[in-house]
């Protein structure tokens, strides 16, 4: 889910977590494409990819503490977040 | 064509037809299985996927269930645990099955003496239920709200998922030797006279008539119509219903949640999801004056409210999900509630297994029903046996 070519510019590189465990994303990916990036999501276990069948619902940690349910497959990943898998993913 | 050439039609591609090909097929039969639309396209496939082993509530409201007939239902029940206990070993297959126990919940003192009087009644039918204080049952699961006072527990209860139940007994049928056809449509059947059936199957572009030596009608709520084309009445009546999912949580439910005084079943799945229905209808399609079970019942908005404030106020974390999802399916339920399962003595060689109750039921219905057509009785299908409805056919001619 992030094209490996050369001279593509990416967005700042920004760190959060998995499960407890450190992960580095680029600013502009999805928190489902900083999932698969870094490993943690097998990529066949998305199904739609676009905010319809809830499968990549996470619950996150933002910032400032508060706690949401939301669709990893929509929501841009920032600097910071805690992320904490839910079911199947 | 002779009866003793034994090949075997199945009608239904749900659960129960399914299941049969596979224990006829695991016996060394050959058996045959259409399908007039897709594998577990109606109630096998749409029901929410609890296995709930207590007395219903709905069998609670008429008072006068005779002993006789909860002992036969606890008696079916301890089958089934059993039936389900070994599934995926059998089958080979993982079909998300959880036996982590069952919880009936009561909220007021009359639903407490109901759920005491339940237990006491299942429990001199041998079955293994207790009766739990609201704190006990808190400590089982402890996002249940501090309005329950009682709950029945029954450890063997669950769920599993209807989407791979059928679909698991129709691939591990068809590996031993069963063959299925689906989006194939039974046009006419007929008895012969030295026994057996004929049927004319028809599919998109094929039209055929074969002979079987014995007939399982396994279609849910479309039976009536199989049985119509042999001239058999079967007092089955379409029933539409609803059914919720969330968005998936983390672990918050490990039981199968179930209420004396109100429609609710809830649990979580595997994926997270929490699942949530219990018999709320939704709204069977009709045309011109009479139901229609071609088309998908419609959506109560009334019934998705009542259903979700239950769930909200048994289990109030729910109330930070999301809706995910509600579908509406339809089922059959007879006259007298309890399902139609066994041989039609006026049809020799012809079966019967439609009614509702049918995924919790359903393996051991096939497999006690597959005894029947190996020429046993089983004595667990006497509460269900279609004799029960002889008087409806008395009239019918041969």
């Amino acid at each position: 889910m992030r094209i490996e070519v050369a001279n593509v510019e990416r967005g700042e590189c920004v760190a959060f977590s998995v499960d407890g465990v450190s992960c580095t994303a680029y600013s502009g990916e999805t928190i489902v494409a900083a999932l698969v990036n870094s490993g943690h999501v097998h990529r066949p276990n998305l199904f739609c990819n676009m905010g319809v069948c809830g499968d990549c619902t996470v619950q996150v940690t933002w910032p400032d503490g508060t706690v949401r349910r939301v669709r990893a497959c929509l929501t841009p990943v920032i600097a910071g977040i805690a992320v904490r898998r839910i079911g199947n993913l | 064509v002779s009866h003793s050439d034994g090949r075997v039609l199945i009608v239904g591609g749900g659960l129960i037809g399914c299941a049969v090909a596979w224990n006829l097929a695991r016996n060394g039969a050959r058996p045959k299985l259409v399908e007039q639309h897709e594998l577990n396209s109606g109630a096998s496939g749409r029901n929410a996927g609890s296995l709930h082993f207590q007395i219903e509530r709905r069998f609670l409201e008429s008072s006068d269930a005779a002993d006789e007939q909860v002992a036969r239902t606890a008696a079916l029940s301890a089958a089934a645990i059993g039936d389900w206990r070994n599934l995926e070993r059998e089958l080979g297959a993982n079909v998300g099955l959880h036996m982590g126990g069952g919880l009936m919940v009561a909220e007021t003192e009359s639903q407490a003496v109901l759920l005491e009087l339940k237990v006491r009644t299942e429990q001199a039918a041998g079955m293994q239920t207790q009766l739990l204080g609201g704190r006990e049952a808190r400590k089982l699961c402890s996002h249940l709200a501090t309005s329950v006072i009682a709950a029945a527990y029954m450890p063997e209860e669950g769920h599993a998922d209807p989407c791979r139940v059928t679909l698991a007994f129709a691939r591990a049928a068809v590996k031993l030797g069963a063959t299925v056809c689906t989006r194939t449509r039974v046009a006419a059947l007929s008895a012969s006279r030295p026994g057996g059936f004929s049927a004319t199957l028809v599919s998109d572009d094929t039209s055929r008539t074969e002979s079987f030596g014995q007939l399982v009608i396994a279609a849910g709520a479309w039976s009536p119509e199989v049985g119509a084309l042999l001239n058999v009445h079967l007092p089955l009546f379409p029933v539409a219903l609803q059914m919720h999912a969330t968005e998936s949580a983390l672990p918050l439910l490990d039981h199968l949640i179930q209420h004396v005084g109100a429609r609710l079943s809830m649990k979580q799945t595997d994926a997270g999801n929490i699942l949530i229905g219990g018999g709320w209808p939704s709204c069977l399609a009709q045309r011109d004056g009479r139901f229609e079970l071609a088309r998908r019942p419609q959506l109560r908005f009334e019934s998705l409210e009542g259903n979700l404030e239950v769930a909200r106020s048994i289990v109030p974390a729910v109330d930070q999900l999301r809706l995910l999802r509600t579908w509406t399916g339809s089922t059959a339920v007879c006259s007298d509630q309890l399902p139609i399962v066994g041989a039609i003595n006026r049809l020799p060689g012809c079966y019967v297994a439609a009614g509702g109750s049918a995924f919790t039921l359903g393996p051991t219905f096939a497999r006690l029903l597959s005894e029947s057509l190996g020429g046993k009785t089983p004595e667990l299908l006497g509460l269900t046996s279609p004799a029960r409805f002889d008087h409806l056919n008395q009239f019918m001619g041969r």
